[in-house]
C-alpha cells in the first residue's frame, strides 16, 4: 500500500465516521437548532467523500446548495416558527422507539448483505477525464439536455410556487384594494369543516 | 460534433407537445405579471386550455411517424407515450375547466394556479415519455413538487396546509427510497442510465438481491404515486384538504403518470425479475381493491369517499398491469381513458355542488334532485359509471380488464374484482339514492336553501362546458368504444418491451394477437346489453 | 481510485486548519490569569446588560431571501461548467443554455415584481 493510498483510506474512515456521528445527532438530538447544525455536518462530510470519488464539482456544489443554501434555510424556518412548546410525553413511546430502531436494523441489515453479495460492473467509461466540470458540461448540452432543461422548469415553478406560499396576502390585498371590486381573498376551502366525530 | 449533426440526433419536434405546454406556461406567468392579477383570471386559463388543445393536437399528428428515441435516448415518443401524455394533458384540460369558479371564489391568484398546474403537467408528460433515470426523477420530481404546491394553494385553510405537509413529508420520503432504487440500478449495471442499456447489462449478471432490492425500492416509489395499499395513507387526508380540482388532477392525471412509469420502468428495466414484479403488484392490487372499496363505504365525506374510490379503482387497473399481456396492458390504458373522464366528471359534480352550498357531506345532498335536476343527473352517471353499470363507459373498461386477466388466466384477481365492484356499487348507488330517492320533507337543509341555478359569474360557463363534456363522454365512450379499443391496441402492440415482457412470462399463451378482433366479442355482447 | 491532483495541498491546509482552533484556545489557556469571579459568566463583561433570550423569534422576510436565493443558487450550479466547457460547445449549447436562462430569468422577473426581493 503507497502512501497516496493510505491518506486515502484513512481520510475515507474519518469522513465515513462524521458521517454517521453527524447523522446520529441529527437524529438523537432534542433540540432541532443542534440538529440543524449537525445536518450541515453531515452535508460537508458527504462533500468530503465526493472528492474522494474524485468528483469534485459535486463536492463543490454540494457544499454551495446543501450548506450554503438548503441547510440555512433549514436553520431560518426553525427561528421562524421557533416556539417553546412543553409536548406532554407520548405513553409507550419505547415501542416506537423499539420499532423504529428494529426496521432500521433490519434494513441496514439487508443491504451490508447485499452490497457483499453484488458483484459490481466496473463503470463502463473508466477513464480519468482531465478535468470533471467540463465532462458534466459536455453531458449537460448533449445526452442530459432535456433534464437540464426541465430543471428549470422545476427551478421556475418552485420559485413560484415559493412566493406564493410565503408571500404575505396582507401585500396583495392592497393591490386589490386598490382595483376595487374584488373582496379581500378568503383563501380557505369552499367545503365547512367536518364536525369533529363525537 | 457539429451543429446539425447534435441537432437532428436530438429530434426535439418529439417533444413539441410539451412545448406547447411550456409555452403556455410562459405566457400564462409573463401575462399576469404585465396585465396583473385581476385581468389576469378573465384570460388565462383560456389560454391555458388553448395550449393545451394545442398540445393534445400535436400529440394526433404525431401519431403516424414512426417513433424514434430523441435527445439522444433520453425521450420516447412512441405511441404508448403519446396516448399516456395525451391522458394527462386531457385530465389537466378539464381539471383546469372546473378549477377557474373554484379558485376564484376562494380569492387565490388564479394564474399562478395555472402555472404551477401546467407545470405538473409538463412533468406528468415526459414522465410518460422518459427513456432514462435522470430524466424519469426530474419529471417525477416536477410533478410532485408542483402537487404538494397546488395541495397548499388555500394557505389559509388549515386543512389545506395539513394535506400539503402530509403530502410533502410522505412524498419526500417515498422519493427518496425511489431514488435509493435508481441508483441501486446504476450500480448493478455499472454505470448506464438508459433503460434498455440498464436491461441489457442486468441480463448478464447473477446480481439476484441487488436487483430485487432494487426492484422493490423502485415499487415503492411508485406505488406512491399510484396510491396503492400500502402505500395510500397519505390519499384520504390528502383528498379531504386539498383543493377539489387539485384531488381531480392528482386522482386522474398524476396517478396515470405513475402508471406510465410503472409500465416503462418495470417492463424495460426488470426483465430479469418479472415473476417478482408481477407478484408484488398482484398483492398491492388485491389489497388496494378489498381496502379502498370496503372503507369508501363508512366515508361520510364525499371527497374521502372519491379518495378511498380512486384507491380501489388503482387497484382495478393493476389487474390489467400484473397479467403482463398485450390485452392487459391495452385494457388498462382504455380504462385510465375512461376513468379520466368519469372521475373528472365527478369531481366537476361535487366542485359545482361544493360552490353552490358550501358542503361535501354526502347526508347534505339529499334531496338534489327537486332542486336541480342536471347535476343529479350528471354526478348519477359518473358515480354509475365508476361503480360499472352497463351502457356507461365505466362498465366496458371493467369488463375489458377483467376478461383479459381471464384470458390471461388471473380467474382469482378476476372474481376479486367482480366483488369488490359490487362493494363499490353500493356506495355509489347509495348517494344516487340519496338524491333521487328522498321525499320533499326529507331534504336537507343546504338543498332547501338551495341557491338559483346561475351559470353567469366568472368561471361558471367553463365549468358548465367541462360538466358537458365529462357527461358526454361518460355516456358514450363504452357504446362508441371501438376506435378507443382500436387506438390502445396500436399503442400497446407497436412497443417491443412489452411483447418481451410478456414473452418472457408466457411464451406460448393463447393470446388474441391480431388486435381488430381483440374487442369483437365484447362490442357485440355491449351492444346487446345496451339495446 | 483517486486521481484528482491537487488535493494533496488542501489536505494539507486542511490539517493546518484544524491545528489552529487547538493552538489558540490551549495557549490562551497557559497564558491567562485564571478568574473565578461571577462577572465572567455573563454574556458580555462590559457594556449593556443582556436581556432576553437569544432565540428569538425571526422575521419572515430572511426566509423570502432564503428561499429565492436557493433557487439562484441552484441555477449558478447549473450554469457553471456550461461556462467552463464554454469553447468546447459551440453554438447549440449557447442556444440551449439560453433557453435555460430566458426560464429563469422570468422567475427572477416574477420574484421581482411580486415583491419578493424587497424588504417592506
Amino acid at each position: 500500500m503507497t502512501l497516496a493510498d493510505g491518506v486515502q483510506l484513512v481520510s475515507t474512515l474519518i469522513l465515513a465516521a462524521m458521517v454517521i456521528g453527524a447523522a446520529l445527532g441529527v437524529v438523537l438530538f432534542d433540540n432541532i437548532v443542534y440538529s440543524a447544525f449537525t445536518l450541515g455536518g453531515v452535508f460537508i462530510s458527504i462533500a468530503g467523500l465526493y472528492i474522494l470519488m474524485n468528483a469534485d464539482f459535486v463536492s463543490a456544489a454540494q457544499v454551495l446548495i446543501y450548506v450554503g443554501a438548503v441547510n440555512v434555510l433549514i436553520l431560518f424556518a426553525i427561528m421562524l416558527v421557533n416556539k417553546q412548546e412543553v409536548y406532554s410525553p407520548v405513553p409507550r413511546r419505547w415501542i416506537r422507539k423499539l420499532s423504529a430502531a428494529l426496521v432500521s436494523a433490519g434494513l441496514f441489515g439487508l443491504l451490508t448483505v447485499m452490497l457483499l453479495q453484488t458483484e459490481w460492473l466496473p463503470n463502463a467509461a473508466q477513464t480519468a477525464p482531465d478535468s470533471t466540470v467540463i465532462l458534466i458540461g459536455e453531458h449537460f448540452f448533449s445526452d442530459y439536455l432535456l433534464p437540464f432543461e426541465l430543471a428549470s422548469i422545476l427551478l421556475l415553478m418552485a420559485l413560484v410556487g415559493a412566493v406564493v406560499i410565503a408571500r404575505r396576502e396582507s401585500i396583495v390585498g392592497e393591490d386589490t384594494a386598490i382595483v376595487g371590486e374584488q373582496p379581500a381573498p378568503v383563501l380557505e376551502l369552499p367545503e365547512r369543516p367536518r364536525e369533529p366525530v363525537a | 460534433m457539429d451543429v446539425a449533426n447534435l441537432a437532428s440526433q436530438l429530434n426535439a419536434g418529439a417533444i413539441l407537445p410539451e412545448g406547447a405546454v411550456i409555452l403556455t406556461l410562459m405566457v400564462v406567468l409573463i401575462g399576469e405579471l404585465a396585465l396583473g392579477r385581476a385581468s389576469a383570471a378573465r384570460w388565462t386559463p383560456y389560454v391555458a386550455i388553448a395550449g393545451l388543445l394545442l398540445s393534445v393536437g400535436l400529440l394526433c399528428l404525431q401519431w403516424d411517424l414512426t417513433p424514434t428515441l430523441s435527445f439522444l435516448g433520453s425521450f420516447n415518443a412512441d405511441k404508448l407515450s403519446i396516448v399516456l401524455r395525451s391522458i394527462i394533458a386531457l385530465s389537466t384540460l378539464v381539471t383546469i375547466l372546473m378549477s377557474i369558479r373554484y379558485v376564484e371564489q376562494a380569492g387565490s391568484s388564479i394564474g399562478e394556479f395555472m402555472t404551477i398546474l401546467l407545470s405538473a403537467t409538463v412533468g406528468g408528460m415526459f414522465l410518460c415519455g422518459a427513456e432514462e433515470l435522470t430524466m424519469i426523477f426530474v419529471s417525477l420530481e416536477t410533478l410532485s413538487i408542483a402537487s404538494y404546491l397546488l395541495t397548499g394553494y388555500m394557505k389559509r385553510d388549515p386543512r389545506s396546509n395539513e394535506a400539503a405537509l402530509k403530502y410533502l413529508l410522505i412524498g419526500a420520503a417515498s422519493s427518496a427510497v425511489f431514488l435509493y432504487g435508481l441508483s441501486l440500478l446504476y450500480g448493478l449495471s455499472g454505470g448506464e442510465t438508459h433503460l434498455s442499456a440498464i436491461a441489457n447489462a442486468l441480463a448478464q449478471g447473477t446480481n439476484h438481491l441487488g436487483l430485487l432490492i432494487a426492484l422493490v425500492f423502485v415499487i415503492a416509489g411508485i406505488s406512491f404515486k399510484i396510491a396503492a395499499v400500502p402505500f395510500h395513507q397519505w390519499t384520504p387526508d390528502v383528498y379531504e384538504g386539498a383543493p377539489t380540482p387539485v384531488v381531480a388532477f392528482l386522482s386522474v392525471g398524476s396517478k396515470a403518470a405513475g402508471f406510465a412509469l410503472a409500465i416503462r420502468l418495470l417492463t424495460q428495466a426488470f426483465p430479469a425479475v418479472v415473476e417478482q414484479w408481477q407478484f408484488i403488484f398482484t398483492a398491492l392490487a388485491i389489497l388496494s381493491m378489498v381496502l379502498g372499496n370496503v372503507v369508501a363505504i363508512a366515508q361520510t365525506s364525499m371527497k374521502r369517499m372519491l379518495a378511498y374510490s380512486s384507491i380501489g379503482q388503482a387497484g382495478f387497473v393493476m389487474i390489467g398491469f400484473v397479467i403482463g399481456t398485450e390485452a392487459g396492458y391495452a385494457s388498462m390504458i382504455f380504462y385510465l381513458l375512461i376513468y379520466l373522464f368519469m372521475n373528472l366528471g365527478a369531481f366537476t359534480c361535487i366542485i359545482l355542488f361544493a360552490l353552490r352550498t358550501g358542503t361535501d357531506q354526502i347526508s347534505e345532498y339529499a334531496g338534489l334532485y327537486q332542486k336541480d335536476p342536471l347535476l343529479t343527473l350528471a354526478l348519477s352517471l359518473c358515480l354509475l359509471s365508476l361503480g360499472g353499470i352497463p351502457p356507461l363507459a365505466g362498465f366496458f373498461g371493467k369488463i375489458y380488464l377483467f376478461w383479459a386477466g381471464w384470458q390471461a388466466g388471473a380467474y382469482g384477481l378476476v372474481i376479486l374484482g367482480l366483488v369488490t365492484s359490487v362493494i363499490s356499487i353500493y356506495y355509489y348507488i347509495r348517494v344516487v339514492k340519496m338524491m333521487v330517492v328522498k321525499e320533499p320533507q326529507e331534504m336537507s337543509d343546504v338543498v332547501l336553501n338551495y341557491p338559483a341555478i346561475n351559470w353567469t359569474p366568472l368561471g361558471m360557463r367553463p365549468l358548465q362546458v367541462g360538466l358537458f363534456v365529462t357527461l358526454i363522454a361518460t355516456s358514450i365512450a363504452g357504446i362508441l368504444s371501438n376506435p378507443l379499443f382500436t387506438l390502445v391496441n396500436n399503442a400497446v402492440v407497436e412497443v417491443p418491451h412489452l411483447q418481451t415482457a410478456n414473452a418472457a412470462k408466457t411464451p406460448m399463451a393463447i393470446l388474441p394477437t391480431t388486435t381488430p378482433e381483440l374487442p369483437a366479442p365484447l362490442v357485440s355482447n355491449s351492444d346487446s346489453t345496451a339495446l | 481510485m483517486f486521481t484528482l491532483i491537487g488535493y494533496e495541498y488542501f489536505l494539507g491546509f486542511l490539517l493546518l486548519c484544524s491545528l489552529v482552533p487547538v493552538l489558540a484556545l490551549s495557549a490562551s489557556k497557559l497564558l491567562r490569569p485564571s478568574n473565578r469571579g461571577p462577572e465572567r459568566r455573563t454574556t458580555y463583561e462590559s457594556g449593556m446588560e443582556p436581556f432576553g433570550g437569544a432565540w428569538i423569534q425571526f422575521n419572515i422576510r430572511y426566509y423570502m431571501f432564503a428561499l429565492v436565493f436557493v433557487i439562484f443558487d441552484v441555477e449558478t450550479v447549473f450554469l457553471y461548467p456550461w461556462a467552463v466547457a464554454f469553447h468546447r460547445l459551440g453554438v447549440l449549447a449557447f442556444i440551449e443554455a439560453l433557453i435555460f436562462i430566458a426560464i429563469l430569468i422570468v422567475g427572477l422577473v416574477y420574484a421581482w415584481r411580486k415583491g419578493a426581493l424587497e424588504w417592506s
